[in-house]
């Protein structure tokens, strides 16, 4: 039996989820909040393809396997560490830590607060899965963007006028 | 000391939660509703298999402004979370014997609610639950787990 509490599109399914651990079960229900939360986030979770697996440091017997398939996202229950996936290990406040972006990967990685085993070429992909687990900050101001923008706009324009007074300086001098 | 399951009781773990200035420190800024459910189990000598209690606790910042019993399950209007265990474990975490991270991970403990929030204030919860683990100063006049 399997939960499905996301858009079709996307969808984060639960595998088992009568018998499911609550390490299981919280985190299938974070990733389909959060898919379900964010259009960029479910962008991000429907492109991303392969594997990994999640352990909890409290009980080193909860290893929960996410997949990301054309299908969806499934999460379940794994035997254990499977060699051929990459795994990350963490304890609940570590892994809190680490969505909510008060911990960057690598700092817990050298304080060996978290544990990552993974290959190199499936570097990218978790990267791109701990991205995805992060949680986007509180919503800025609606002043922000169009802070950007007229400052984007700021610099555009001061880098044409520079162009501009150059190409008139190099005009001047070539025509004397 | 107050006996387990007892108003007294509950009124000790909100005085506990609301003394507690690392809890002040973390809490939440919003109004956050949680259902507590205890469903009884052959195991526990006071909510035996067939019977539940549910409780109402609601924290408004550092503040417990509610922790009530209620009649009947909550319907889910306005909660936060809903926290889901047999008696047994919840007596388990009470006395010491069970580390309520470890108990919802194994998931012991259901949960339900928005996890993004839990994650974003998870200082907090763990926090909460350390105190609810820590209230040592309980009576128990039907036997003490483990049983």
């Amino acid at each position: 039996m399997a939960a499905d509490l996301t858009p079709a599109s996307c969808a984060v399914v639960l595998r088992d989820e009568a018998t499911a651990s609550g390490l299981a079960d919280m985190l299938h229900q974070f990733l389909a909040q959060t898919v379900a939360s964010s259009p960029a986030k479910a962008r991000l979770a429907c492109r991303l393809r392969g594997a990994l697996l999640f352990r909890a440091t409290e009980d080193e017997l909860l290893t929960v396997s996410i997949a990301f398939s054309a299908a969806g996202i499934e999460v379940g229950d794994a035997p254990g560490p499977d060699p051929r996936l990459p795994m990350l290990t963490a304890d609940f406040l570590t892994t809190a830590h680490l969505t909510t972006g008060e911990e960057r990967p690598l700092g817990l990685l050298v304080r060996r607060r978290m544990h990552a085993r993974f290959r190199l070429g499936q570097a990218l992909f978790l990267w791109r899965v701990l991205g995805l687990l992060r949680i986007a900050p509180d919503a800025a101001p609606a002043r922000a963007p169009a802070r950007a923008r007229f400052r984007w706009a700021l610099a555009v324009g001061l880098l044409a006028l520079a162009v501009l007074a150059v190409a008139l300086v190099a005009l001047m001098t070539a025509s004397r | 000391m107050s006996a387990i399951y007892s108003q007294a009781w509950y009124d000790d773990l909100k005085r506990l939660i609301e003394g507690s200035a690392e809890f002040a420190a973390r809490a939440p800024k919003e109004r956050i509703a949680m259902a507590l459910e205890v469903v009884g189990d052959a195991g526990s000598p006071y909510v035996p298999a067939g019977q539940e209690r549910h409780y109402l606790i609601v924290l408004d910042g550092a503040k417990v402004t509610t922790l009530d019993l209620l009649p009947a399950r909550h319907d889910g209007r306005d909660l936060g979370f809903r926290f889901t265990a047999p008696a047994t474990v919840w007596e388990s975490i009470a006395a010491g014997l069970l580390d309520p991270i470890t108990a919802g991970l194994r998931g012991t403990i259901r949960v339900r609610g928005d996890m993004r929030f839990l994650m974003k204030n998870a200082d907090a919860v763990k926090i909460l639950v350390d105190l609810y683990a820590a209230q040592v100063e309980t009576d128990w006049p039907a036997g003490k787990p483990p049983y």
